[in-house]
């Protein structure tokens, strides 16, 4: 078998690292989304911040991991239809991370809330994971036309 | 952990670290994406040295931010801004210091990096500032409409 290069290990390594980050992530806001609709608000309350915490872990290596996987490209990064998708891409992650600070601070104040809004919480995880998907789908066309 | 700190949620913390590193990594890279400057930049910078400053910029936001949030009630708009703008610039003269010892290891000049230290330490104190206070104005909205959105 012959060895890598270093540089496609470290490549390889952080489009690895960037795919769990994302499967965390996601994953992660089905299953706070899932929990919101079927359980107590004691439970939903508990996932919820336990995937906040995750949650933001994953965005900053998602956008750690996503710039160096730019850098693979450089100096020749792709434009046309491969940079609207990029475009695209970078601009749903600002709406998502505006949106996802905003529901963390619901969930802050939920959990001090004597009847804390879990059906606000619930809409909050289904607008992530939907987000998540697009983000995931226009990864897909960036990767293979 | 200093006094102060203890009182900080550690969630907000956590949370508004994360979300301003990540919106002052994406935000410009989009820009330099769309005026054609990003390939050239991204190519000078290894991938190890790119993650290291922002592993560096996510731990200075995290430490500045809870500083800021055990300097304020978030209830005013003077009240949250003005330690933020504070902060902000501690940050940017923070990046600015981790920016020069990353430049200084691979070009071994002192003075051209002394040159850059002068310049750069008042304009990053001014831009991590302005940036801080501009944050501080985002986050207000947003921890004010998730108490809104939070209780049933």
């Amino acid at each position: 078998m012959v060895p890598l290069p270093l540089s496609t290990t470290i490549h390889l390594f952080v489009r690895w690292i960037h795919v769990l980050a994302m499967a965390v992530a996601l994953g992660g806001g089905a299953l706070a989304w899932g929990v919101s609709h079927v359980a107590d608000a004691e439970t939903t309350l508990a996932v919820a911040r336990t995937y906040e915490v995750a949650f933001w872990g994953a965005l900053g290596v998602l956008a750690m991991t996503g710039i160096g996987n730019l850098g693979a490209l450089a100096p020749a990064i792709p434009r046309g239809r491969w940079g609207v998708a990029l475009l695209a891409k970078l601009g749903l992650v600002l709406v998502l991370l505006a949106g996802s600070a905003l529901r963390s601070a619901t969930v802050r104040a939920a959990s001090d809330a004597s009847t804390p809004a879990t059906t606000v919480l619930e809409r909050g995880y289904a607008l992530t994971t939907v987000a998540l998907v697009a983000v995931v789908a226009l990864a897909a066309v960036m990767a293979h036309g | 952990m200093a006094e102060g700190d203890a009182a900080v949620d550690p969630l907000l913390r956590w949370t508004l670290a994360s979300f301003h590193a990540a919106t002052l990594l994406v935000a410009p890279l989009a820009l330099l994406y769309a005026v054609g400057a990003l390939g050239s930049l991204l190519q000078g910078v290894h991938t190890v040295t790119g993650f290291g400053l922002y592993l560096a910029l996510w731990g200075l936001t995290w430490w500045t931010n809870g500083r800021w949030l055990a300097a304020t009630r978030l209830d005013g708009l003077r009240e949250t801004a003005v330690p933020a703008a504070t902060w902000g610039a501690v940050t940017g003269v923070g990046f600015l210091f981790v920016l020069l010892v990353t430049v200084a290891a691979s070009l071994p000049e002192p003075v051209t990096v002394a040159v850059f230290a002068l310049v750069g330490a008042p304009v990053s104190a001014f831009v991590g500032a302005v940036v801080g206070a501009g944050f501080a104005l985002v986050d207000l909205a947003v921890v004010a409409a998730g108490e809104r959105l939070g209780t049933a």
